[in-house]
């Protein structure tokens, strides 16, 4: 019996469904989830352990250090690459189904990050509050930079996704490994670089978006960038991303024809 | 009828390897078995018509289109992949209903569907559990499940029975006979070669990515003539049989003596030998058992031509 071929926003909403069930079930996530808390919690404990004075020294590179250069990265990657992997003799079920291949890649893609951001925010609001109950007048303070940091953490999970799915649609298993290496040199390597050369890293203009103090080296010779601008093209690297995976998944025979 | 599976001069690589070569086939409605050695194409064939991959040369077309990515023939296909891979922290159910809504069915639908074809494939006392409880049986009949909960016009099961145990067996085959009795077309690839000849007699053979044969297994005896059969017959005296029949037919090739009751007889013209046979046990007042071709049995037939392909090329 041949019906007609749900719409692509339906075949989203049906695999997002299934795949948040999936993720919610593994145990990867929960390890995941618990070992981000006692990550945090032991944050925590350092900041009343070592009893540090400038609680808005601590508060940035706490955020820097720990979410933007961590949690932000690594939960993404590491769904991301389980799934891809998990997925490699699957993907046939959802391809020969009559929906738009770019829906199965768009609904992975929603299903990680929406966890994957809900997670890193869960975690920063524990940060935020077990470090500073004791200071009521701090978090008051910072509720602007804070709601900031959220939201850039948001865009971030939902465009550091798009890595692991497409390097692992378009080379299957070696996907993982390269996909690490592009965090490692544009991430990490020139999000730590002086002048310029910091505008190529995705998490340098979240950290824009968030308006916190650089790290890295020379922070001081990088160009001054405003939110309104960090916004757009954070946008639109989850443009190119997303429009570069959709192309991928549709004319790519995606590693079917390998096993 | 339009074939609703046509092949024309469908070649494809993998890289520098030609995993199919130039074949030339149309399907209509029915059973039918894909045979072949491992290496010999079969996956490739069945991904090419899936539409999950696309041929380097020529055309492949399911119901008149070709099928790559092809949403508008990919809902008219059921297919079910080789390797043993469901989602083990879904239930059987959750994951059949789930390709029952991609198929475009409504939500209460795909779960009538997907329960209905749960149970007729003997899995409903386990469909709510997760499948990583399942054995290889069940995980089978899950992956047929979700190849047929949308009633597809072409099933395409790629060596579905492949560890399966005989409870499982049995429910799977009563499933593609029904499907096949209704009208759809089937493609069923297996090396065990009983179960295609449980199933259907109308077989393609594919053997280093050539087509060897495509049709009913007697069509392919045919083409076999001019090749050495055999006819084994069991009866009281089997030497006076054999001595009889070397005085009255002159075209045996070699007499064998399996045991004291069994003899067997090689000739290029086998209905000739059978007519000479039967002649010479009435004539003779032989107490026959039993007389048999080994070469009946599609193995044989499939070993031959094997062989005569590794001869040509």
């Amino acid at each position: 019996m041949t019906m007609p071929a749900p719409s692509f926003a339906s075949s989203i909403a049906i695999l997002f469904r299934f795949f948040l069930k999936r993720i919610l079930r593994s145990r990867r996530f929960w390890f995941g989830s618990a070992g981000g808390a006692i990550g945090v919690l032991a944050l925590v404990l350092a900041r009343y352990l070592t009893g540090l004075d400038d609680v808005q020294a601590f508060f940035e590179q706490s955020t820097r250090l720990a979410f933007f250069n961590l949690f932000v990265f690594i939960f993404p990657f590491s769904l991301g690459v389980a799934l891809i992997s998990e997925e490699r003799h699957r993907i046939a079920y959802f391809f020969t189904r009559p929906i738009p291949r770019f829906a199965w890649l768009c609904a992975e893609h929603l299903a990680i990050s929406s966890l994957s951001s809900l997670v890193i925010c869960l975690l920063f609001l524990i940060f935020l509050f077990g470090s500073y109950f004791s200071n009521p007048m701090f978090l008051v303070a910072s509720f602007g930079i804070s709601l900031r940091v959220m939201i850039s953490l948001f865009f971030l999970a939902f465009c550091y996704t798009w890595i692991p799915l497409i390097f692992g649609v378009a080379l299957g298993e070696s996907g993982r490994f390269l996909s690490l290496i592009y965090f490692v040199i544009f991430e990490f390597g020139f999000g730590a670089m002086p002048f310029a050369f910091r505008f190529i890293s995705i998490g340098f203009w979240a950290q824009r978006l968030a308006g916190i103090e650089l790290g890295g080296w020379m922070p001081e010779t990088v160009p001054e960038v405003g939110p309104g601008l960090a916004l757009f093209v954070l946008f639109l690297f989850f443009l190119i991303f997303g429009s570069f995976g959709a192309a991928l998944v549709s004319i790519s025979e995606c590693q079917m024809d390998k096993g | 009828m339009m074939p609703k599976v046509r092949a024309l001069g469908l070649s494809r690589w993998h890289g520098r390897v030609r995993a199919l070569a130039n074949l030339d086939f149309e399907l209509g409605p029915g059973i039918w078995g894909l045979l072949g050695p491992n290496g010999s194409g079969k996956t490739t064939l069945m991904r090419l018509i899936a539409g999950l991959i696309a041929p380097s040369l020529g055309r492949i077309e399911v119901c008149g289109e070709a099928p790559f990515a092809n949403p508008r023939v990919l809902g008219r296909i059921g297919f079910c992949p080789e390797p043993d891979a469901v989602f083990p922290e879904m239930s059987a159910f959750e994951f059949v209903s789930t390709m029952a809504e991609l198929n475009g069915f409504s939500r209460e639908e795909a779960s009538s569907r997907s329960r209905a074809i749960l149970e007729q494939l003997e899995l409903g006392p386990v469909m709510d559990r997760p499948a990583r409880n399942y054995s290889r049986g069940m995980r089978q009949r899950v992956k047929l499940a979700q190849a047929l909960v949308h009633d597809p016009e072409v099933i395409l099961l790629d060596e579905p029975m492949a560890g399966v145990d005989p409870l499982s067996r049995h429910a799977m085959m009563r499933e593609i006979h029904r499907r096949g009795a209704e009208g759809a077309t089937i493609l069923f690839s297996s090396h065990v070669l009983s179960e295609i000849e449980a199933l259907t007699n109308q077989i393609l053979l594919l053997v280093k990515g050539h087509l060897l044969a495509l049709g009913d297994a007697q069509a392919i005896r045919e083409m076999l003539q001019g090749y050495v059969h055999r006819v084994r017959v069991e009866c009281d005296r089997p030497r006076e049989l054999a001595l009889r029949l070397l005085e009255t037919f002159h075209e045996i090739e070699k007499i064998e003596f399996l045991d004291p009751s069994l003899v067997e007889f090689s000739s290029k013209n086998a209905d000739l030998l059978y007519e000479s046979i039967l002649r010479e046990a009435i004539l003779g007042e032989f107490e026959i058992h039993s007389i048999v071709s080994p070469d009946d049995r599609l193995d044989a037939l499939f070993q031959e031509l094997i062989k005569r392909n590794v001869r040509h090329s």
